[in-house]
């Protein structure tokens, strides 16, 4: 940028309203999650739901395409969940802070040269595994060793498919 | 009700939930649950935050199946004739749902006795939030309520075309996401632009420092009683 | 300001060859039709466009002696120039009003105590909404806190973009006043309005622009009250210049059959005790063009709502003749289509939202409107605003309803875009189907009402198409 700051206020409102537009959708999210925990118990829920939880992060980047932005994405929507206020309240910190610095690591291994669907669907992924973890530790959320694989599959999995989904409605709204 | 600063019930309630993790007895839990959540609940209660609590009942459901399913072990208490409960289900049943109730309970404290735009003020003039985060925070308070106009728009002609109106597959979700994100996008440019223009790149924010009164201290001494409680008796 | 070309990417240039000054205290009038780069112009001699945007400026612009094209330069565009923006939704940045003006002034380093933004506040009449959510406010307040907030730091020229947009005649009444008594304080005013009809009397100097370059500059001497002189010169542009006519008026066929009747419709959001609609009838025939005028937040919006059986109304009935079974997917008896195309999108391909018609009606449709071929792969957001426009009207039409409805389908149109709209509606009506229209735009009433009603107080009442003019241009003294 010409003006040689990190962020412009071009930047900084469109993750403004990233953070909204995934602040609600982490909201939304409780539902699916617990209407998915019902219907097909801890594995089926975690498909599909986990991936918007960390959605967050794929959104800001693909949009802004700056170091950093993926983080802020995911910490900023956790930010405005809590002040929603839902469900998970200020543990939703906690999450993305954890997962936005996952995502962020996904960006951070292409050197921030890329910001395409591979990287979103990379960011996605990468927050399944910290979030698997701190759900076990904050949650009691323990479950057999192979339960354990399973679920964290899931995670990765769903975390990667709508990383995919948030890169390629970007995509199909930039003009 | 006195007014408490912004700040000082974030701090409170960030930290009360990281207690609630650290805490791993029933009697540290008990303490902490205690302390907040019935002032939390009741504080709720009268501010229609009836549907977060109904929805914490509805999860506790969820929650005794998991540990039926997966921390059934110990002594034997309860023999139904189709499920045996065991003293680990009703534990860690006991646990998570304490753990749960004091995050309840601080959320609801902070969320009832305080308003958001003025904890970014307080978080950037007095932690030093930098202008950027603080920024972009407001601007994300500004679009939830012209988001929230957007999704019922968005629902009304959704059913109107005969979709669904709440997304469920992932398809319903890009076909939401993308008008939300179109107009959230369209939007964000021009008050980007009018942002520049009435100067943001010159902004230097106000730093006033910490403000402690006596309300914050009691608060904060509250704080440091369940810190000593989770520490001492671990 | 002199500027040579000035556009987005190197060597495609929007805005050529256009030049004039400005001295303290007069107000340039800059119009023309949709497209033709007046917003662009604003951007580039703010300095945005190449220090913000990475556009590209030849020329020279100098504002109070500053060159605004610089990076230096650039950063002292916030103190010396306001800018109010065409849309409130895309300027307002914080919460609430009270916010919102203190961004300013901190931005520029100025000391702000409440005292300071509650007086200023009550300059435009939102004192008791200062810390209430923005939202909240209606379109008008939504203006004044605009610009308030751009102004408040005393700049010597405020730059007003399309300020009549999206307001009703009682806004736009209230910002010429406001615009008029800034003129008289002597503060340089730069208005952009394809309305120029609404400016014509206040206008020092007028820039007339098409295709991005200057057509005329008209200074005082030339101006000298002479207006029909401007109003013959520039009226072909599409530019609204004189007053709308009323001379045109479709033919009415008395022996038609009734397809919408509403009897006694009664209200009320969920969240508030107050009724909308307070006993509303409303009877429309084949090929009736309703319009329904009022202020806005009158209930125009919610009554096509509970007409297309959006809402459901609390009392009274609606009866749709003849009755097609409702649930079916793919047809709707009555269709609303919402003022902001973007909600009527579901799918990411053109094509996909056209999938309901078949391949001849697709044919049909590419051969009515050329364009539609090109895109059928694009995805609906990436189509220029009047495109999504003319696509929501495409798809409202693929359902094959009896009556369409639209809320306040005009609002930002310059002239020739209103004209094809008037065609598609015409069009509409010539397949037997019926129109009804909320809205606030007095151009429309003389170009295709057969019916007009005026809704206020929750009451709606049918007038001829004189009172409902009459009505509306009441407000505002123009010329």
């Amino acid at each position: 940028m010409s003006l040689g700051r990190r962020f412009t206020a071009l930047d900084l409102t469109y993750l403004g309203v990233v953070a909204a537009v995934a602040g609600v959708i982490f909201a939304l999210t409780w539902n699916i999650y617990f209407l998915g925990s019902a219907i097909g118990g801890p594995i089926v829920a975690r498909v599909i739901s986990y991936g918007l939880w960390f959605i967050g992060a794929p959104l800001a980047a693909t949009l802004i395409r700056k170091p950093g932005t993926a983080f802020l994405g995911e910490f900023l929507g956790a930010l405005v969940e809590t002040l929603i206020p839902t469900y998970g309240a200020f543990t939703n910190l906690i999450y993305g802070f954890a997962q936005g610095l996952a995502s962020e690591a996904a960006y951070m291994l292409f050197r921030y040269k890329k910001f395409g669907v591979l990287q979103a669907s990379l960011a996605g992924a990468f927050a399944g595994p910290p979030c698997v973890a701190l759900d076990a530790l904050l949650f009691g959320d323990i479950y057999p060793a192979e339960v354990m694989v399973l679920i964290t599959i899931a995670a990765v999995v769903s975390g990667a498919v709508y990383g995919a989904i948030a890169a390629i409605a970007v995509k199909t709204i930039r003009k | 009700m006195f007014k408490l600063r912004p700040l000082t019930l974030f701090i409170y309630g960030l930290i009360v939930t990281i207690l609630a993790f650290i805490a791993r007895s029933t009697e540290q839990l008990l303490i902490l649950t205690l302390i907040n959540s019935p002032v939390g609940i009741v504080l709720g209660l009268r501010k229609r935050f009836t549907a977060l609590i109904a929805l914490f009942l509805v999860g506790l459901i969820g929650l005794f199946i998991n540990a039926l399913i997966f921390s059934n072990s110990g002594a034997l208490l309860v023999d139904l004739s189709f499920i045996a409960i065991k003293e680990g289900a009703i534990t860690s049943f006991l646990n998570v749902t304490l753990r749960l109730l004091v995050i309840l309970g601080a959320a609801l404290i902070f969320i009832t006795q305080t308003n958001a735009r003025e904890l970014i003020k307080s978080l950037e003039e007095e932690l030093g939030l930098s202008k950027d985060i603080a920024y972009a925070l407001a601007v994300g308070l500004r679009m939830l309520n012209i988001l929230e106009r957007d999704a019922g728009e968005i629902r009304l002609v959704r059913a109107e075309r005969g979709f669904r109106k709440y997304p469920v597959t992932p398809a319903d979700f890009g076909s939401f996401l993308r008008p939300l994100l179109s107009l959230g996008l369209e939007r964000a440019v021009w008050i980007g632009i009018a942002a520049e223009l009435r100067g943001f790149a010159q902004r230097s924010p106000r730093r006033v420092g910490l403000r402690v009164s006596l309300k914050d201290l009691v608060i904060y001494s509250i704080l440091i009683l369940q810190f000593i409680a989770v520490f001492v008796m671990h | 300001m002199n500027i040579l070309r000035a556009g987005f990417r190197r060597g495609v240039p929007v805005i050529r060859d256009v030049n004039f000054s400005l001295s303290k205290g007069e107000l340039l009038l800059i119009t023309g039709p949709s497209g033709s780069g007046k917003t662009t112009l604003i951007l580039t001699i703010t300095g945005v466009l190449n220090n913000l945007l990475n556009g590209s400026v030849e020329g020279d612009v100098s504002l109070a002696g500053v060159n605004t094209l610089t990076p230096e330069g650039f950063l002292e565009v916030p103190k010396l120039v306001g800018v109010v923006l065409q849309d409130p939704e895309k300027q307002l940045a914080m919460p609430t009003p009270a916010d919102e003006v203190a961004f300013t002034l901190e931005n520029l380093g100025f000391k702000v105590d409440s005292e300071l933004i509650i007086n200023s506040l009550r300059h435009v009449g939102l004192e008791v909404k200062a810390y209430s959510p923005t939202e909240y406010l209606s379109g008008g307040e939504k203006k004044r806190l605009c610009i308030i907030a751009s102004i408040i730091h005393k700049p010597k020229l405020v730059i007003f973009d399309e300020p009549t947009a999206n307001l009703d005649p009682w806004g736009i009444s209230d910002i010429l006043k406001y615009i008029n008594r800034l003129r008289t304080e002597g503060i340089t005013i730069i208005v952009i309005e394809h309305k120029a009809r609404y400016f014509l009397g206040l206008a020092d100097k007028i820039l007339v622009m098409k295709d991005g370059k200057q057509l005329y500059y008209l200074d005082r001497d030339c101006l000298s009250g002479n207006y029909n002189y401007i109003i013959n010169m520039v009226g072909g542009l599409g530019i609204d210049i004189s007053k709308p006519s009323l001379t045109k008026k479709l033919s009415i066929n008395s022996s038609r059959v009734e397809v919408l009747r509403a009897e006694d419709l009664w209200f009320k959001y969920p969240s508030s005790n107050d009724y909308v609609l307070k006993g509303v009838s409303i009877s429309l025939r084949e090929g009736d063009v309703g319009i329904i005028v009022g202020r806005n937040g009158c209930g125009k919006s919610t009554l096509l709502k509970v007409l297309s059986g959006l809402y459901k109304a609390e009392r009274g009935y609606i009866k749709v003749i003849p009755r097609n079974s409702i649930k079916r997917y793919g047809v709707r008896d009555v269709f609303y289509v919402p003022q902001e195309p973007d909600y009527i999108f579901i799918y990411d391909k053109v094509l996909k939202e056209l999938s309901l018609l078949g391949s001849s009606e697709l044919t049909t449709i590419t051969n009515e409107v050329p364009w539609i071929k090109e895109v059928l792969n694009e995805s609906p957001y990436k189509l220029s605003h009047g495109q999504r426009r003319w696509l929501s009207y495409l798809i409202a039409r693929a359902y094959n309803p009896k009556v369409l409805m639209f809320d306040e389908p005009t609002a930002g149109l310059d002239l020739n875009l209103l004209k094809q709209y008037v065609s598609w509606v015409r069009n509409a009506v010539s397949e037997g189907r019926s129109v009804l229209i909320a809205s606030h735009d007095v151009r429309l009433l003389g170009e295709v009402a057969t019916k007009t009603y005026i809704m206020s107080g929750g009451k709606l009442v049918e007038v001829s198409v004189e009172e409902a003019v009459k009505y509306l241009e009441g407000p505002i003294e123009v010329l």
